[in-house]
């Protein structure tokens, strides 16, 4: 990653830019033109989720009581937060207070792990109870068979699979978010001249911001279901 | 890492820089290069490879085919066969050829840059795509897949026995290598023109990538999530298209097609890109309708996306929605002949070299005339009934995208070669190579048609039940093999000229455009000594041009009278 | 937000009330939505108007979705460029899902007339390939 250093400035600018402008709106276009490609990506899940849900309606409607809103709720709050931390990561980063930047990211990496704690035990919930797809989906579902009986097995096999494919899928970037935060928060913490140039970070924010999105259309979706 | 980079410092010093292949030999230099140049250059040799195992998948399927009871595969594999040519030539060779090959040499010397926006993310897409590539590889190797490049489920999500989860995934991170080459695409163009380089300047093989680039942005992810639930429902049952879930298998179709049809103008687009290039400069005229041509690449690229339907007549689709969809595809045909006539346009009173490019080009033409017209026969609802999962369909869609892009490739590799290697490839080899491909095209695919009008249905081992369509298959396969003696004479001559070829000038075509008018013969690392500025509009060309050198005698039409 | 001339519109930094106010209106509707929901659950007097929880809550969802797009992300101090890629996937999104949804709204949709066989092709038998 050499680049000659003659560049004195706050920020670096590489070889292939002119200048400064050029360069941030080149890395705010690309990154925003990959968010496009992520909307898509979650966009085909969304839309079978809808498909299915306007399909089998009422099924869908009664399966949804086996999901906790509670742990939904808790874990949007969650995600919110560390949403306003990374913005604050940001804005501290662009005002080079590092320490201040560095707990921020930690923050927002806590957040979700926060996250990640009780996703783990919705799902290790489900597993238990039998409620992931395949051979050995057991149906009515323990928790409330009277109620589930009138539903087949085979609808609620898809509302699982809806279910455990895009949570696992924002689960995986989370994952994947709590990777890049821990690499960005270990370099500001080492003070690393990659981060003096708070792009990173800002990119950083765009996905995590991302993340956060996609969740909050996922939490009225699968827990709120109404009628 | 920082070898190929420091040269910027001698960025002002004229003399005696290294250009971008003698700046460092090693390996090493080679695979964590970050230059456009060299990423192109070691995207060329994997396309080529991935195109020679697509071809010999072809070749099998081929010489099956030449007796009705087939000749030595078992059914099986003969599946396996064809499948392995439609996943290798579609996800390892067409959707990258151009756009990773000339259009990461390119991008940045036709626009003024010197490289590409993201260096690194252009060096991780190829390694994505070779990843990708090597699970395909490893999925062929360790049995195949059975489904057909279309992967329709519950075909691949639960009965075929074969590799579908290794090839799904190879084929989706070869999808995140184009996205990610998508992404620097776009960015590249929108933000690192040379000062006075407005989009209207611009070269039509620009916005030709640049169309491209949406299009693989907005229908890549698509495909790629669709064929991950494929590979999900396969390993861990949880199903969102399985019909013993409650799903809908055909939504499958829908999500695929939705990438897989504008998927063809990711093929087709970057070629049309080559081909403006090409037409413009060996005509000596400025290209006919710029700003149609332009805006018909958008076109092309907006309209793609509302007409994968045509590729579902027969799969529960209600009339207005086919009727829909057949009038869209019939849309998608106006932007093309647009292009098409303006091309033509271009050629008349021009001053017409045919060169081997050009002759390419040409080719092209001819090719994609018949391929798209056609694919009208296919977008009519009444035809296509008919046609559907026949022959004929095998035979449009390879004279548009194979023929289109085959041709627009090698127009492009010769149009540059003298860029891309400081080398000049031997002139009347080169058009011999050109007339054996294009006629070896005609003898393979013009039988398919025939049959494929007559009922043989695509996909199919045996045809004992109409022998009298022998002749046709024996034909065709003949022009394969015609056809492949045809891709050899150019991979030969072009690896020969690389040693014993003539030095190339800095601009032996006299073509305008930076990538020949600014850049060294071979350019450097860093592209340009200074940023160019630019004032005059692409294609600035007038028959009173210099000729392209060897250019003399292979002129057409009258002879101008020298004053 | 004031001095959002263009070129370095997106370089600026945002006061953190800014973003404090954003973020308590996200928690607010937080937990509008949730209240909407149980509502609507418990509350069998709402009856037939159940239903209106849908739009409730993919209304403050898509709020909520334009407030953290908006300032969280920076868009709306961003250039027209970055403002056009923002929008495009969502925009393209919503253009596949109407597709797809009209697409299946449509399926058995049948055309009066179409369906029906014309008496003349019954007389004619079918060629069977290879008899």
């Amino acid at each position: 990653m050499a680049h000659d250093a003659a560049h004195l400035g706050k920020q670096q600018v590489y070889e292939q830019f002119e200048n400064i402008d050029q360069q941030n709106e080149s890395y705010l276009v690309g990154m925003w033109s990959f968010l496009v490609t992520e909307v898509m990506f979650f966009g085909v899940l969304l839309f079978s989720y809808v498909l299915y849900r306007w399909q089998y309606q009422d099924y869908f409607y009664t399966i949804h009581k086996l999901l906790d809103v509670n742990m939904g709720a808790v874990n949007t709050v969650i995600l919110l937060s560390s949403s306003y931390s990374m913005v604050l990561a940001v804005h501290f980063a662009q005002i080079k207070k590092r320490s201040a930047q560095l707990s921020a990211l930690l923050f927002t990496i806590g957040c979700a792990f926060g996250f990640l704690i009780i996703k783990y035990f919705e799902y290790s919930h489900k597993i238990h109870a039998g409620l992931v797809p395949g051979p050995k989906f057991v149906w009515p579902a323990v928790d409330n068979p009277e109620l589930m009986a009138n539903v087949p097995a085979s609808v609620a096999q898809m509302f699982f699979s809806l279910y455990f494919a895009m949570t696992g899928l924002h689960g995986i970037h989370v994952i994947v978010g709590i990777l890049i935060l821990g690499t960005l928060s270990f370099l500001v913490w080492r003070k690393s001249s990659l981060v003096e140039d708070y792009m990173i970070t800002e990119m950083i924010g765009l996905y995590w911001h991302f993340v956060d999105l996609v969740w909050i259309f996922l939490f009225p979706l699968f827990y709120l279901m109404p009628r | 890492m920082s070898n190929v980079v420091e040269k910027k410092n001698q960025k002002d010093s004229h003399m005696e820089e290294k250009n971008y292949i003698t700046t460092d030999y090693t390996l090493k230099s080679w695979f964590i290069t970050k230059d456009h140049k060299r990423i192109a250059m070691l995207y060329l040799v994997t396309v080529l490879i991935f195109f020679f195992v697509g071809s010999v998948a072809a070749g099998f399927v081929r010489f099956e085919l030449t007796s009705p009871n087939g000749q030595f595969l078992e059914s099986e594999t003969y599946n396996r066969m064809f499948t392995a040519h439609g996943v290798v030539m579609i996800f390892f060779f067409l959707l990258v050829a151009i756009p990773a090959v000339l259009g990461n040499f390119l991008l940045p010397l036709m626009i003024g840059a010197r490289d590409l926006a993201f260096p690194k993310l252009n060096l991780l897409s190829y390694y994505l795509f070779l990843g990708g590539a090597l699970f395909g590889v490893t999925a062929l190797v360790t049995g195949g897949v059975d489904t057909g490049w279309t992967f329709y489920t519950p075909l691949s999500s639960m009965y075929s026995n074969s590799q579908v989860v290794l090839t799904l995934t190879g084929a989706f991170i070869a999808g995140f290598s184009s996205i990610s080459t998508a992404v620097n695409f776009i960015v590249t163009i929108h933000k690192m023109r040379a000062p006075g380089l407005t989009w209207f300047r611009l070269p039509l093989f620009v916005w030709a990538h640049y169309a491209t680039s949406v299009i693989i942005l907005l229908g890549t992810p698509v495909v790629a999530i669709t064929l991950a639930l494929v590979a999900v429902e396969r390993l861990l049952h949880i199903g969102v298209f399985s019909p013993e879930y409650g799903g809908d298998p055909v939504l499958f179709q829908h999500m695929f097609w939705f990438y897989s049809h504008p998927a063809v103008y990711i093929m087709i687009l970057p070629a049309m890109g080559v081909i403006n290039e090409v037409i413009a400069c060996f005509s000596r005229n400025r290209i006919f309708g710029y700003k149609f041509i332009a805006a018909s690449s958008l076109a092309i690229a907006a309209l793609g996306f509302l007409v994968w339907g045509h590729h579902m007549f027969v799969s529960s689709e209600s009339y207005y929605q086919a009727a829909f969809f057949s009038l869209m595809s019939f849309l998608v045909a106006i932007p093309s002949a647009i292009k098409v006539f303006n091309w033509s346009a271009t050629l008349y009173k021009g001053m017409i070299y045919v060169t081997t490019p050009m002759a390419y080009a040409i080719g092209f033409l001819g090719l994609f005339v018949i391929g798209g017209l056609t694919g009208l026969y296919c977008s009519c609802l009444a035809t296509d009934e008919h046609l559907t999962g026949t022959y004929f369909i095998v035979a449009h869609f390879h004279y548009v995208m194979v023929g289109g892009t085959i041709m627009a490739f090698l127009a492009g590799i010769h149009f540059w070669w003298p860029k891309m290697t400081g080398r000049l490839y031997p002139e009347s080899w080169g058009k011999i190579g050109m007339l054996i491909i294009f006629s070896g095209f005609h003898m393979t695919f013009m039988p398919q048609f025939i049959v494929g009008f007559l009922g043989m249905p695509r996909r199919y081992h045996y045809y004992y039940f109409a022998p009298e369509f022998q002749i046709y298959h024996v034909l065709s396969t003949a022009g394969a093999g015609v056809l492949a003696i045809g891709f050899m004479i150019p991979v030969v001559y072009l690896i020969l000229s690389l040693k014993h070829g003539a030095k190339a000038p800095q601009n032996p075509w006299n073509a305008k455009g930076l990538e020949w008018e600014k850049v060294d013969a071979v350019p450097t690392t860093h592209n340009f000594h200074e940023i160019p500025v630019v004032n005059e509009p692409a294609y600035n060309y007038s028959i009173d041009d210099e000729p392209p050198i060897e250019a003399e005698k292979t002129r057409l039409g009258v002879v101008r009278e020298s004053n | 937000m004031a001095n959002s001339n263009h070129s370095e519109g997106h370089s600026h930094v945002v006061p953190i009330p800014v973003y404090t106010k954003v973020f308590i209106q996200l928690l607010v509707l937080m937990v509008a939505t949730v209240a909407v929901a149980k509502l609507a659950e418990s509350n069998k007097a709402l009856g037939d108007m159940s239903y209106l929880n849908n739009f409730i809550a993919m209304g403050i969802a898509f709020t909520k979705a334009l407030l953290v797009i908006m300032i969280f992300m920076g868009v709306k101090f961003s250039t027209k460029l970055t403002k056009f890629y923002a929008f495009l996937g969502f925009v393209w999104f919503s253009l596949m899902f109407l597709m797809f949804m009209d697409y299946y709204f449509r399926k058995d949709e049948m055309v009066t007339g179409w369906s029906e066989v014309p008496a003349s092709s019954l007389s004619r038998s079918r060629v069977v390939p290879g008899s």
